[in-house]
């Protein structure tokens, strides 16, 4: 199948829908697709051969967080070529609302089209006045996914669509596979707890995390908490004497991401909404560390209520001060669970995931390729 | 007033109208025609199950009462058109129902699995799979053409003209757990 797939975010930084687009795209190579993706990204950000890039982009507030987007007249242009001269069966759209390359493909494209909704969106205002402007263009889409039932509850509640529910795609086997870093491994009288993710994007929780911390040591005076991520690390709020036990790891690659968790006692998810999915949770579980995350509807509903991992009140750091402290301390109930996880994962799997995809792509595709509409 | 201070205002808002109904009449337009696609994907897909079902009851890998259901049922799914939109739903659901008993329990399917039927189950699975994604975006493609025809300027200048008003295609098609997880 030729299929040609559309990242509205700029492949110039890491985030989660341009690691699921690459994923797929890779994951659908392998099965002998011919894969063409169109995403933004500087003439100088080395992309993969299978990515054209559409140019630069725009960082703009958008949903929770600073995305870079990528608009314009020269996009549209670069966009409707990639259209016609791709010759695809089908052409797969994420997130299709959001103002950026997803949405251009989804106006200009004729054919079938699959689109993925990704997020959950917490600035309704803004979304609210775009509803009418993407209500015409979403009617041609022929198939939707959304990645959880998060997603899928957005789009019936804002849009007035339906889909299917296919979830993210992990790659099981480098987490569970992983070897400990030494330096970065947990020991009964210091154990590691590890955060991932913008430290300086409010959103992903680290400033509850850093609020839990002087009662997370008075119980575990050892702890040490491994931040991991992009983004100055600010601790202007720690107590000074706190401060010694957080390590900033800075941006870290797949590997030390896998060997982090090998190696950690816990693994926190502290993030305040904004998220449908919780891909970092799985990644965490495929390696099989105890997980404890704010009780966001995603992350509940992939640790299966809490029989897979622990869950806390949204923002609440004292009660994640005592879960944590419960769970590095007595480590042999959290352990146990973390290995029913790891064995749950399978389904997340990126070989069981886009064989989803490919049933999807199946049904979509009809006798005409994908085109470029008439405006 | 000269005639052409007065033309000048009601040519402007005809325009305007004209703009209006050749944008809602483009939206209807594309609608049927995606739902024209929704329903020959769906039709497809469900022909395909039924296939899938006729190959495992005449594959001998069934007790013979289970072949001679899932056959007659497969076969009477597949004599109806789509467009009968009643009786073929009828009959799918009917088709689920007799497979989901033919199947049994998931002890069951491991022993078909490892009697030689494992290609066949694997394709009943997959085929399966695809007819609820297919129905699923048909009656998708459904709702938001019916959406679309009760409003009222659609209805006032007619734009659906005269395509029949599409209907959803209501079945029982659920998973068989017998199969494990969904694919």
């Amino acid at each position: 199948m030729r299929v040609g797939i559309v990242c509205p975010y700029s492949f110039d930084v890491v985030g989660g829908v341009q690691l699921h687009v690459r994923d797929l795209a890779e994951e659908l190579i392998g099965l002998g697709h011919d894969v063409s993706v169109l995403a933004p990204a500087e003439t100088d950000t080395p992309v993969p051969p299978y990515v054209v890039t559409a140019g630069r982009s725009v960082p703009i507030h958008w949903n929770g967080s600073v995305a870079r987007l990528s608009f314009g007249p020269r996009m549209a242009a670069r966009t409707r070529r990639w259209l016609a001269d791709g010759h695809f069966d089908v052409v797969h759209i994420h997130e299709p609302v959001a103002p950026s390359l997803g949405l251009l493909a989804l106006w200009l494209a004729s054919g079938p089209i699959v689109a993925t909704f990704h997020s959950n969106p917490v600035h309704s205002r803004a979304l609210r006045m775009s509803f009418p402007l993407v209500r015409a263009p979403m009617e041609k889409i022929t198939a939707a996914i959304a990645v959880s039932e998060d997603a899928r509850r957005t789009l019936i509640d804002h849009y007035g669509g339906d889909a299917v529910i296919v979830p993210n795609g992990v790659h099981v086997a480098p987490f569970r596979d992983a070897e400990p870093k030494p330096e970065w491994r947990g020991t009964p009288e210091r154990p590691v707890v590890a955060f991932l993710g913008r430290a300086d994007e409010p959103r992903k929780g680290l400033a509850v995390l850093l609020g839990a911390l002087p009662e997370l040591r008075r119980r575990v005076p050892g702890v040490r908490l491994l931040v991991a991520g992009p983004g100055e690390v600010d601790l202007q709020d720690v107590p000074a004497a706190d401060r010694g036990a957080v390590e900033p790891l800075g941006a870290v690659s797949d590997e030390d991401k896998a060997s982090l968790f090998k190696g950690a006692d816990l693994y926190v998810a502290p993030q305040t909404g904004g998220e449908s999915f919780g891909i970092v949770l799985i990644e965490a579980m495929s390696a099989g560390c105890p997980v404890l995350a704010s009780d966001l509807g995603a992350f509940a509903r992939v640790l299966d209520a809490g029989s897979l991992g622990s869950l806390f009140p949204v923002g609440d750091s004292a009660a994640l001060a005592a879960a944590a402290a419960d769970m590095v301390a007595a480590p042999a109930g959290p352990r146990a669970v973390a290995d029913r996880a790891a064995v749950a994962v399978e389904r997340y799997d990126w070989s069981e995931v886009a064989q989803r995809v490919l049933a999807v792509y199946e049904t979509a595709v009809g006798g005409e390729e994908v085109g470029v509409a008439d405006h | 007033m000269r005639i052409t201070e007065v033309m000048t205002p009601v040519l402007a808002a005809l325009v305007v109208i004209g703009l209006v109904v050749w944008y809602w009449a483009n939206r209807v337009d594309r609608l049927n025609r995606r739902v024209d696609r929704a329903r020959s994907s769906l039709r497809q897909q469900l022909t395909r199950r039924a296939a899938a079902m006729l190959d495992l009851a005449l594959s001998h890998a069934l007790d013979p009462a289970s072949s001679i259901v899932l056959a007659a049922t497969a076969r009477r799914a597949l004599e109806l058109p789509v467009e009968d939109v009643a009786a073929r739903a009828a009959a799918e659901s009917e088709l689920s129902e007799a497979a989901r008993a033919a199947l049994g329990e998931a002890d069951d399917v491991a022993e078909l699995r490892s009697s030689g039927a494992e290609e066949l189950v694997a394709q009943l699975g997959r085929t399966w799979y695809r007819a609820v994604l297919a129905r699923r975006f048909y009656n998708e493609a459904v709702n938001q053409a019916r959406r679309l025809r009760r409003r009222r300027g659609v209805r006032w200048f007619r734009l659906a003209g005269r395509t029949p008003e599409p209907v959803t295609f209501e079945i029982d098609d659920g998973w068989p757990d017998a199969l494990g997880a969904a694919p």
